[in-house]
């Protein structure tokens, strides 16, 4: 039988692969491409949600803190981003710089058993995730992937067609600002199981293969959910057969799924 | 109706603190093809979506069939249908045609936006108006660029709109096509209903229009086709203008871009 190890790890590539979906709107949104600037915020809300933990021995989680400062910084950045590409770039940068360096001023003055949990942000063992971990998943992937369901007709509207749904009426900028927040909750939940450096191989591959793959919406939705399972399952099979670091080899799996679909649309 | 169905009193708009539209006038008593031409950037798209109540001009006052489509814009965007410029759309999303045209319905109803028989015969009944029907199960991005036209009209008649906007629907489709549309929008327009179509080009919508305005940042003409449609008035907007004569009829090339 499964150790408690591989079952947890399980259960998070599970949870994982209840982010794919607000992936695949991203990319018909045209905007999947900001999410690793998403991902990277996470160790600026680590950092500082671990201060605050520090400084005010709270009960609020860090992982709150994450998931607050990476979609704050995903929603100014498409707000910005509305005028103008040149905008949208600057900023995305200047808010990479920024998360980036929180981490690191933040990180040379924590306590040592506390720079632990910042980095595990960095590079997650999605082995080692603890019980709160994994509550923490649950609920938040959870929270992600029901307000995807719940306004798929207007993420697709906006997709589609954003000035008519605004000419219809749809507050296109407030649902655009609700697609940003979901994903960063969504990304948050993948770094937390991965880490921020592998994050992007589950963030973006699977949600491009899917597009590859299908045409069809719901089909995309489904194919990239899927992807999501066959990384963890085949990634986990493949550390315990190597001995190699669990995340890893599913970053790794999915990369060579993003790969193998890729090499048959070139053959198409 | 007593209500003149627009009404634009100097109407100027800014975007990124640049003038786009300054001090526009425009009076429509009653229902008529209206056609507005301008190079590009002229400010039609900004117009369009001003009446719409989307973008707010900082000076001036309209009125939409009597309404403020600002304070009342849940109830001008009722009685009015669009059609986006086409590479507003993302080909991406892959929609089905029904998807489309019920999106123009789903959209005027409250969240959770779910779809009744009813929305999915007027759906059907909007897109047998275009001859369309038969593509209802067909991917949007997959059909000729006439049909998408077909399919996004549809989708602005489905809710059986007083007012059409329509941004360059003409533009890019065979001289076969736009006839064909054309012909079309006549009928609305002798249902009573109130077109406003936004082209860069002239040719062959002139035909048809009752009114043109000739746009660029403001109004440079405005009057029936015969009296608008003068070399010397349109080279002020397009000074690249040139006639020629095909098949009999007088063609005016506007030369855009360098306008
Ligand atoms: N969202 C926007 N922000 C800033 N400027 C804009 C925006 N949309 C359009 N413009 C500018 O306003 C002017 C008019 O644009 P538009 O109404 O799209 O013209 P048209 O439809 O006639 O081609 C152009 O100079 C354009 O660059
Ligand atoms: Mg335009």
């Amino acid at each position: 039988m499964l150790d408690p190890f591989t079952l947890r790890a399980f259960i998070s590539v599970f949870f994982m692969s209840l982010s794919a979906p607000i992936m695949v709107i991203m990319l018909l949104r045209g905007a999947l491409y900001i999410t690793p600037e998403i991902s990277h915020a996470a160790l600026g809300g680590a950092a500082l949600g671990v201060l605050l933990q520090t400084l005010f021995i709270t009960l609020i989680d860090p992982f709150i803190i994450v998931i607050l400062f990476c979609a704050g910084v995903a929603i100014l950045t498409a707000y910005v981003g509305r005028s103008g590409l040149q905008s949208l770039s600057m900023m995305m940068s200047a808010l990479l710089a920024v998360s980036v360096t929180i981490y690191a001023l933040i990180r040379s003055w924590l306590p040592k058993e506390k720079r632990i949990i910042v980095d595990g942000y960095l590079i997650s063992d999605i082995l080692l995730l603890s019980d709160i971990d994994i509550i923490n998943l649950a609920v938040t992937s959870i929270i992600s992937f029901l307000i995807t369901l719940v306004f798929y007709k207007e993420f697709i509207y906006i997709c589609f067609d954003a000035d008519t749904a605004e000419a219809l009426g749809l507050r296109v900028k407030l649902y655009d600002a609700l697609l940003f927040a979901t994903t960063s909750i969504a990304a948050a939940v993948i770094v937390k199981a991965v880490g921020v450096l592998l994050s992007v191989a589950l963030l973006i591959l699977p949600a491009a293969a899917s597009r590859i793959l299908a045409r069809n919406i719901n089909r995309m939705f489904a194919a990239s959910l899927m992807l999501v399972l066959l990384s963890g399952a085949i990634g986990i099979a493949l550390s315990y057969q190597f001995n190699i670091p669990t995340s890893g080899a599913i970053a790794f799996t999915s990369t060579i799924i993003f790969a193998l679909a890729y090499l048959t649309k070139l053959k198409k | 109706m007593s209500e003149p169905i627009l009404s634009v009193n100097d109407v100027s708009v800014k975007l990124n603190n640049q003038i786009v539209l300054d001090g526009i006038n425009l009076e429509i008593e009653k229902p008529s093809f209206l056609l507005i031409v301008g190079p590009n950037g002229a400010g039609k798209t900004t117009f369009l979506k001003t009446l719409l109540g989307i973008i707010k001009p900082f000076k001036g006052e309209i009125r939409v069939l009597g309404l403020n489509p600002f304070r009342d814009s849940m109830s001008v965007r009722k009685f009015v249908g669009y059609v986006p410029q086409k590479d507003k759309i993302s080909y991406e999303t892959a929609l089905s045609v029904g998807e489309v045209v019920l999106m123009g319905i789903l959209l005027r109803k409250r969240p959770p936006r779910v779809v009744s028989k009813e929305d999915i015969e007027a759906a059907k009944k909007a897109l047998s108006y275009l001859n369309m029907e038969d593509k209802w199960n067909c991917f949007f991005s997959e059909l000729s660029g006439g049909q998408q036209r077909r399919v996004l009209i549809a989708r602005a008649l489905a809710s059986d709109p007083q007012l059409l906007l329509l941004d360059e629907v003409f533009a890019g489709l065979d001289l076969e096509v736009q006839e064909e549309l054309l012909s079309l929008l006549e009928e609305f327009r002798e249902n009573g209903k109130m077109i406003i179509a936004v082209e860069h080009e002239l040719d062959p919508v002139i035909s048809v229009a009752d009114r043109i305005l000739v746009l660029n940042r403001r109004v440079y003409a405005y009057g029936k086709p015969s009296e608008v449609l003068n070399e010397e008035k349109l080279k002020q907007v397009y000074p690249r203008l040139r006639s020629i004569e095909k098949d009999g009829r007088r063609i005016i090339i506007l030369g855009d871009r360098h306008a």
